[in-house]
C-alpha cells in the first residue's frame, strides 16, 4: 500500500499540486493539502478498493476545499495555475495574447469546471477516473469538461 | 473550422501553458508526512497496548488485595486502616519522554538521505504508601527509518 502511494505521488506530483492550487490558490496552502492527504492516507488503514490514482486525488481534493475553507485565500492574494512566462518567448504578440486570454479563462472557471480541466490535462487522468475523484457520472463530468473548453472558446472569440 | 476541432485546439493551447511548478518542498513535506503517519500510528499501537497491561495489572492488584483480606480472616481491612487513621490512596504516575532526532546519511550510490530514529519511553508506576507496594513498568521503543531526499534539501526539519 505505503509503496503504491509513493508511486502515485512519483507520477503525478505536479498534477496533485496543481489540483489543490486550483481549488485553494495559495501556494502554501496547496502544498499543505498534499502534505496533509499523505499523512491521513498513510494513517489510514483502509485500503482502497478502487483505482489508486483517483484515491489519492480525491484524498488530496478533499484535503485542498477543507483548507482553503479554512484559510479563506483573499481575492487580492490567489495566484494563478500558471506561471507568468510565456510558453514560447518567440511568440508573437497577437499569439502573446492570446495565451494571456486562455491563462484566464482557466483561472476564471467555475470551480468544478476548473478541477476537471486540471485532472484531464494536468493531471492525465481519464474520464471515468475524475468521476470517481468528482463522485459523479462519467457522463456529467465529460460534459462540464466540454462546457469548460466551449468557455474557454467563447472567451477568446470575444477578446480577440 | 467545426466546434469539435477548436475545443481540441484549445485543449492543446492549454497543454503547452507553462504551470506553476510545484515547490521543491513539496517532496520533503510529503516525507514528512509519511513519518508523522508513522509516529501516530505507533503511538496508537503503544497507549493501546499500554491500556491493555494497565487494565491487567489492575485486576492483579484487586486479585491480591482479595486473596490478603481473605488469608487474613476479613480481618485485616480493618488493622490496616484503623478507625482514625487517615488511609492514603495508591497512586499511579505516568510519564512518556519522547525525542526525534534526524541524521543526514547517504544511500548507496550517490542518493542522499536522512536517517529518523524516534525514541518513545513510556513509564508507568503504581505506588500504594500503606501497603508499601511499588510497580514499575517501563515500556521503551525505538523506531528508525531512512528516507530519500530529493533535490539536495538537507537539512531538512522534523518537529
Amino acid at each position: 500500500m505505503r509503496e503504491r502511494l509513493e508511486q502515485v505521488y512519483q507520477d503525478h506530483r505536479q498534477g496533485l499540486f496543481s489540483l489543490a492550487l486550483a481549488i485553494s490558490r495559495s501556494v502554501d496552502v496547496a502544498e499543505e493539502a498534499v502534505q496533509e492527504a499523505f499523512v491521513r492516507l498513510w494513517r489510514s488503514r483502509r485500503q482502497p478498493s478502487g483505482d489508486p490514482v483517483s484515491y489519492v486525488f480525491a484524498a488530496v481534493r478533499n484535503a485542498a476545499i477543507e483548507l482553503a475553507r479554512r484559510r479563506r485565500t483573499t481575492e487580492a492574494i490567489r495566484v494563478s495555475l500558471f506561471d507568468g512566462a510565456q510558453a514560447d518567448p518567440a511568440a508573437s504578440a497577437i499569439a502573446a495574447e492570446r495565451q494571456r486570454i486562455v491563462r484566464e479563462a482557466v483561472d476564471r472557471l467555475p470551480l468544478r469546471q476548473r478541477q476537471a480541466v486540471v485532472m484531464r490535462l494536468y493531471g492525465g487522468l481519464s474520464f471515468r477516473q475524475i468521476a470517481d475523484v468528482l463522485n459523479e457520472p462519467l457522463q456529467t463530468v465529460a460534459s462540464r469538461y466540454r462546457r469548460a473548453l466551449e468557455r474557454i472558446r467563447l472567451t477568446l472569440e470575444d477578446k480577440l | 473550422m467545426m466546434l469539435d476541432e477548436q475545443l481540441q485546439r484549445i485543449e492543446q493551447e492549454l497543454m503547452r501553458l507553462p504551470l506553476r511548478r510545484a515547490p521543491a518542498t513539496l517532496d520533503s513535506k510529503v516525507a514528512q508526512a509519511r513519518l508523522r503517519a508513522s509516529i501516530a500510528r505507533r503511538r496508537n499501537r503503544m497507549l493501546s497496548g499500554l491500556g491493555v497491561v494497565a487494565a491487567v495489572a489492575a485486576c492483579l492488584l484487586v486479585a491480591a488485595a482479595v486473596v490478603d483480606w481473605g488469608g487474613s480472616g476479613g480481618q485485616h481491612a480493618e488493622s490496616a486502616s484503623p478507625i482514625g487513621v487517615a488511609y492514603s490512596a495508591p497512586i499511579q504516575i505516568e510519564q512518556l519522554w519522547s525525542s526525534v532526532a534526524a541524521e543526514p546519511d547517504v544511500l548507496d550510490g550517490d542518493g542522499q538521505a536522512v536517517r529518523i530514529q524516534h525514541q518513545v519511553v513510556h513509564q508507568i508506576r503504581w505506588i500504594d504508601e500503606d501497603r508499601n507496594i511499588r510497580i514499575q513498568w517501563d515500556f521503551p521503543s525505538v523506531h528508525t527509518e531512512t528516507m530519500p531526499l530529493e533535490h539536495n534539501q538537507w537539512p531538512v526539519e522534523y518537529n
